[in-house]
């Protein structure tokens, strides 16, 4: 069986299910898509994936397409292409695209090795089919963390239960007081047109109660729903509700999440499509930045930041001190030599006095007293 | 002088052209010791300065970065899945052996309660801490894991 998370070989996909690759897909035994198939890479390309930053990023999303808790043999389909700026270094990573972006910790569980601060170019996530929702439609499912377009060609068609299924869908949003929903579900597994009823019922909803239309919202009801497939398929006959909290301004699109009991029993890869499938915290829980100051937040540490400061400070103040004295100390070796600078223009005259007096002397008009002078 | 003649002033006018030349030296002398003190005073304060500087600036610009990075990040539950992931792979192994026998496979498995140790020890290396609302919906979440478990046993 393929590991939870492992990057696996791909071949030519036509499962059971009734997937069918993309055309010009063929198998690849690389990770990076520096060394993917020019089919791919032209696939991709008449695709125009562009990203709207400029960078080609590439995120493969494939599926293993075998049937649950069957022999695994590793048919797998592409079934997302998505071009954005991943960046496995989250500190260098855009804020407002983190929506998808592949943290460097999440390439890790997935076990690709990236260097931080460089950039990933590709990402193959590949995910087992025995991770997934049963009868959860993947394009659902794919459209929650928003990993861009699927093919209508690999649109899933999955088997279905015949089992007559009357079920119950109450959503519950309290907006006023916490803006949680719960979803719930009771009878037999309902199967994708449920599913999808829920969705567009939970979007006529929320178009009516004023709450917009909002990608999260979708992604949440998907999610929760998703959660109670699970949970259900899992042999609980309870009532299955999965509740999530809705973020009012989803802001950086990473809104969507849920709150489960089936958490853990999605199996699916730690990523982001997991990782937010857990409960969301108020809006005044949210992390801020101007929050953050320039000391930490436990006291310990601040208090050594504040020491260290006023040890910078003061280190610096006390140099500046000790320069002034110093460039002091220096100016007084100048002191003695300039004492002479108020008599220096004195003592040329003083000597030369006599020259500019017997100069005088010499002409006729002016009188200096001397012999040449002729008496008054 | 009208005995002497110039012959008794010329050794008084040759001291004074060397005691001009003497009073530019020295002039010269003090403008350049006035430079030196500049010169000499501005040294005394950047040479400490800018050693201490280069050491403690670099740590504040890297703390601030990184604290505001995770503050970023820390707005959800879910978050504290990467700060706990970071931690294991940032600290020291006998930290992680303190908290748990085996945190990957806890991580793996979703434990809140070593998720958030291990979260908890991360932020600690930031400057943060976890906040209230988030310990709070980690506990909560850890019990209904607890009881999903329980459901799925039974």
């Amino acid at each position: 069986m393929m590991g939870r998370g492992e990057i696996s070989w791909s071949e030519q996909a036509s499962g059971s299910c009734g997937w069918k690759a993309p055309r010009g897909w063929r198998g690849s035994s690389s990770r990076w898509a520096g060394q993917q198939h020019p089919s791919e890479a032209r696939w991709l390309r008449t695709k125009r994936l562009v990203t709207r930053s400029g960078h080609l990023r590439l995120v493969r999303l494939r599926v293993d397409l075998d049937h649950f808790r069957e022999p695994d043999c590793r048919r797998l389909g592409l079934v997302a292409a998505h071009l954005r700026l991943v960046d496995s270094d989250p500190e260098y990573r855009a804020i407002l695209n983190d929506g998808n972006a592949v943290l460097s910790e999440q390439l890790t569980a997935l076990g690709i090795e990236a260097p931080l601060r460089q950039s990933v170019r590709a990402v193959e996530l590949g995910l087992h089919d025995a991770g997934l929702p049963a009868c959860l439609p993947l394009t659902g499912l794919l459209g929650q963390p928003g990993l861009g377009f699927v093919p209508s060609s690999l649109q899933v068609r999955r088997e279905r239960s015949t089992r007559t299924t009357t079920w119950r869908v109450a959503v519950e949003p309290s907006r006023d007081t916490d803006p949680t929903a719960t979803v719930g579900f009771s009878g037999p597994i309902p199967g994708d047109e449920r599913l999808e009823q829920l969705v567009h019922r939970w979007r006529r909803r929320s178009r009516r109660d004023g709450i917009g239309e909002r990608s999260f919202a979708l992604r949440a009801a998907a999610s929760a729903a998703a959660a109670c497939l699970e949970r259900r398929r899992c042999g609980s006959d309870a009532e299955a509700e999965g509740t999530f909290r809705i973020r009012p301004a989803p802001g950086r699109g990473r809104a969507a999440g849920i709150q489960s009991g089936s958490d853990r029993t999605l199996g699916m890869p730690v990523g982001r499509t997991q990782r937010h499938r857990v409960i969301l915290p108020l809006a005044s829980a949210m992390g801020s930045v101007a929050d953050m100051g320039i000391y930490a937040k436990r006291p310990a540490r601040m208090i050594g930041q504040l020491l260290g400061d006023g040890f910078v400070l003061l280190w610096t103040i006390g140099w500046a001190i000790v320069g002034i004295f110093v460039h002091r100390v220096i100016e007084v070796l100048a002191t003695p030599p300039g004492r002479q600078r108020g008599p220096q223009s004195d003592w040329p005259r003083t000597f030369d006095r006599p020259r500019r007096k017997r100069q005088r002397c010499q002409s006729p008009v002016t009188s200096c007293g001397g012999p040449s002078t002729p008496p008054r | 002088m009208p005995v002497a003649g110039d012959q008794l002033r010329r050794p008084f006018d040759s001291a004074a052209v060397t005691l001009g030349n003497l009073i530019t030296s020295a002039n010269e002398q003090v403008q350049s010791i006035e430079q030196l003190a500049l010169l000499v005073g501005w040294l005394v304060f950047l040479i400490p300065v800018t050693i201490v500087v280069a050491f403690w600036l670099p740590r504040r610009i890297r703390f601030y970065r990184q604290a505001r990075a995770s503050q970023v990040f820390l707005d959800e539950l879910a978050d504290l899945d990467l700060f706990a992931l970071r931690a294991m792979a940032v600290q020291p192994l006998y930290v992680l052996a303190q908290i748990s026998d085996d945190p990957v496979q806890a991580w793996r498995s979703g434990d809140r309660e070593v998720i958030n140790k291990l979260a908890e020890l991360e932020l600690k290396r930031d400057g943060l801490r976890l906040p209230d609302t988030l310990r709070v919906s980690a506990s909560e979440a850890s019990i209904q894991v607890t009881r999903s478990d329980e459901g799925m046993v039974r």
